[in-house]
């Protein structure tokens, strides 16, 4: 039994909105990935499941509770060493491909940039290492010296993935990671992640709002709304029987062939859940 | 060449002309200058426009050309002085506050905060009655006066970039606040910088003209635009309008120059912020 | 109702001229709603924009575009405000964009009812408390005197929706309408769409890059990409019989869809997903 990549205990978060209105984006959630998994966080704008997310990798912390990465505690404070050998283990794909580099700079510096952080090869070696990992991801490697600009929303978002796996993590945080890309391309960039966590046996937290997108990478889904985690377990399980009536409302809602948009959907669910 | 033209606009490179005959005449000034600026004759006051003095003579009868030339000098070099301080001690307070954050960014706030509620010219005037009237004092003074206005805006920029991925991504990968700013913050918002220097030149000359109109700044008998200004106060009641008109035309036309280049780059910087 | 014959723009930088839209034709009948798909860059929005007379100032338009039996790309001044008032309505991706910040909800929806129809201010005022009935919106006082930062994504678009259907249009051109927003809202505002372009007898041009929303909504659909129509069918016959690669592609990129419930793969074992299965990649595009 190996330790989990991930486990997330009794996570709370407020923020103070507008004057004394307090807003809970957490409340109290836990939940575990395991080693080799994929695990998909789903819910609407105003689910917590970005905070959640940047909670995990340490952009953010928590008012209480606790997360484990690899069987470590994700200090609150780290220190910049601690920082360092965090990245080693864990790391973030954002949503917007138009905002994730540095548009002056060439690509590949965004790679090198994190090779020079965390290992000892001279600069020959680190343009090598790019042109392997600029492989891995499915791109040219004519396209290092791209600037980000030159480049489609899908070759960006490869890049990003390069530069998340230069340093050799053992986790990644998705965060709507495909959400921005025409769907021809999100087949393509979710296929490459299979794949990837294949060879790599990395673990995924992978958060979205989409369900289609969800049955074809993830094993494991929970599924937030408000803060809270309403209902969890196999994709498949999940997915083909919904318990809760929100995630029974979120996959009636979902189009898909011969589906038809019903009007007072949302209502019927807000009666539900108030009685 | 074509791409500054471009930039520019018609207008501009009139505007960018005008300004870089002031600073040649500023820089060439012993060269050019027919006559020394301090130094007139009693026999040759109130002269008018004449081959000999083409602009004529002040009331100590000093060539008005020639004073023209070297009141370009500190009329220029003030402004240099405050742009320089303000945008290096302005982006440094907000690039440390944005960085930081929590307290550090309340305290840098609040510091602010408390100079915006000093006019700026009060503040100058409060230094030079402690130490004494110059040019030194007074550009000193108005640079303290200037980088609440610099910081506060550069802050807001540097806020909002933060949070973007490009900045995030390699934060995350464990690398250094420090280099962090210095490769990919600073790049992003340096037109912001420049922008805001500009704009921050036309407002210094023309306050430190007032301050030297008063007597506050550069003092007699060194030449200075805003001192001419006013010992010409005494030529204009004798019929002699040219020292006051001529230093007071110089000042407009090289604040609005420098305005309208300043306008011209602020929007470029706005909207290649959309790349 | 709405006939486009050999559409072609073409814009022109400093450094090239782009051709945007290459010879695209479309016909919507009265109270017919036909879907727009295409992915970004296809030159879906460029269609809409150019019926409204909204396209880019250096973009060239050339062929023909007649709604109502009047040539579109002629219309100057008062004609053309008059078909952008009253004959067709659009309904943009973005609604904070199409909102006024500092004037009220209320504001919104009188203003085309009082300056386009005449209509007393009061009449429109009341006019506009049915129309948010209509489109679902509870509490109608406290919405129309809201301020549209106040109100939530979905909440303004029905409120643009409210709008768009005020001066009943014959035609109404939905950009994206529901790309900002979650899922439920979406399916909600989808709904509230399509039972008033039905009850009013509408036409609608509907843009987006949903299939499978199209479907739902619409009688015909063309497929675009790069600046050209692939395809033009009813949704049935364009998932079961894609004549075009890219529809098939287009269909492909979601390989299931969400699972229907009642046909759920219970017997796939968690640690299986679609993709890391070699033999799983078939629908992949290359």
């Amino acid at each position: 039994m190996s330790t989990p990549a991930i486990v997330v205990d009794g996570l709370t978060k407020t923020f103070s909105g507008h004057g004394r209105h307090k807003v809970t984006a957490l409340d109290n959630i836990s939940l575990t990935v395991e080693r080799g998994s994929c695990l998909a966080v789903v819910g609407e704008s105003g689910s917590g499941k970005t905070t959640l997310a940047r909670i995990i990798v340490g952009l953010e912390t928590a008012d209480s509770g606790t997360v484990m990465l690899n069987g470590n505690p994700v200090a609150e404070r780290a220190s910049r060493r601690e920082l360092h050998r965090r990245a080693r283990e864990i790391q973030m794909v954002f949503q917007d491909p138009q905002s994730s580099f540095n548009r002056r700079l060439r690509v590949s510096t965004a790679v090198d940039e994190v090779l020079r952080a965390h290992t000892s090869l001279d600069a020959r070696e680190r343009r090598d290492r790019c042109v392997e990992l600029f492989e891995l991801v499915g791109l040219e490697s004519r396209q290092l010296d791209a600037l980000p600009g030159e480049l489609s929303g899908g070759q960006r978002q490869r890049v990003a993935i390069a530069r998340a796996l230069a340093a050799d993590p053992s986790v990644i945080v998705l965060d709507e990671s495909v959400a921005a890309l025409d769907v021809t391309v999100q087949g393509q960039i979710l296929k490459l992640l299979a794949e990837l966590r294949a060879a790599k046996n990395l673990s995924y937290v992978f958060i979205t709002h989409d369900l289609s997108v969800v049955q074809m990478v993830a094993d494991q889904i929970v599924v937030m709304h408000r803060g809270a985690i309403v209902e969890r377990g196999a994709t498949a399980e999940v997915l083909g029987n919904p318990r809760h009536a929100y995630t029974q409302l979120l996959l009636a809602c979902v189009p898909r062939p011969g589906w038809k948009p019903q009007r007072g959907l949302i209502r019927a669910f807000r009666e539900k859940i108030a009685s | 060449m074509s791409r500054i033209t471009t930039l520019l606009g018609p207008i501009g490179i009139v505007a960018a002309a005008l300004f870089t005959v002031v600073v040649l005449g500023a820089l060439f000034a012993p060269l050019i200058a027919p006559y020394d600026p301090t130094i007139g004759s009693v026999t040759e006051r109130f002269q008018g426009f004449s081959l000999d003095h083409l602009l004529g003579t002040d009331q100590a009868g000093r060539d008005i050309f020639s004073r023209l030339l070297f009141g370009a000098r500190s009329a220029l070099l003030g402004p240099v002085i405050v742009v320089t301080i303000t945008a290096v001690f302005g982006t440094g307070l907000a690039l440390i506050s944005v960085w930081w954050g929590g307290i550090v960014d309340s305290f840098i706030s609040r510091l602010l905060d408390l100079l915006f509620a000093f006019p700026n010219l009060l503040l100058a005037m409060l230094a030079i009655a402690v130490f004494g009237p110059s040019l030194t004092t007074a550009a000193l003074a108005l640079s303290i006066a200037y980088i609440p206005y610099t910081a506060r805006v550069i802050r807001s920029m540097a806020l909002r970039e933060r949070n973007l991925p490009y900045i995030r991504s390699p934060q995350l990968q464990g690398i250094s606040g420090v280099v962090i700013t210095v490769r990919h913050l600073v790049p992003n918002i340096a037109p912001l910088i420049v922008t805001g220097a500009t704009i921050n030149f036309g407002f210094a000359m023309i306050e430190l003209a007032a301050l030297s109109f008063l007597g506050l700044g550069v003092q007699a008998p060194d030449a200075d635009w805003g001192l001419m200004v006013a010992d010409g106060q005494q030529s204009l009641l004798r019929g002699y309008p040219a020292e006051s008109m001529f230093a007071g035309l110089l000042i407009v036309v090289t604040v609005a120059a420098l305005g309208y280049i300043g306008e011209r780059l602020g929007g470029r910087a706005a909207a290649g912020r959309k790349f | 109702m709405l006939e486009i014959r050999d559409l072609c723009m073409t814009i022109a930088n400093e450094r090239a001229e782009l051709d945007i839209l290459r010879n695209v034709s479309l016909s919507v009948a009265a109270g017919e709603s036909v879907g727009l798909v295409g992915e970004s860059g296809s030159g879906k929005s460029m269609t809409l924009r150019s019926i409204l007379r909204i396209e880019p100032s250096n973009a060239t338009v050339t062929g023909n575009i007649t709604f109502a039996g009047t040539d579109v790309l002629s219309l100057e001044g008062e004609a053309l405000r008059q078909m952008r008032s009253t004959d067709v309505s659009m309904i943009a991706q973005n609604p904070h964009a199409v909102l006024n910040p500092v004037l009220p909800i209320v504001n919104y929806l009188i203003e085309g009812m009082h300056d386009a129809q005449g209509m007393a201010k009061g009449a429109a005022r009341l006019r506009a408390g049915e129309l948010l009935e209509q489109v679902g919106i509870d509490g109608v006082d406290r919405v129309l005197s809201s301020y549209p930062h106040q109100l939530s994504g979905g909440m303004l678009q029905r409120v643009v929706i409210a709008g768009a259907i005020a001066g009943k249009p014959k035609l109404m051109l939905a950009d994206e309408p529901t790309t900002a927003l979650d899922v439920t809202t979406q399916a909600e505002v989808m709904a509230i769409l399509d039972e008033f372009r039905r009850d009013l007898g509408m036409s609608m041009l509907y843009v987006t890059h949903d299939l499978d929303l199209a479907a739902a909504v619409c009688d015909r659909i063309s497929v675009m990409k790069d600046g050209q129509i692939v395809e033009t069918g009813v949704p049935e016959q364009l998932r079961d019989n894609p004549q075009h690669p890219y529809t098939q592609q287009l269909m492909d990129s979601r390989p299931a869809g969400i699972v229907p419930q009642e046909t759920a793969p219970s017997e796939r074992t968690p640690s299986q997903t679609a993709f890391s299965e070699p033999d799983a990649n078939e629908g992949e595009p290359k």
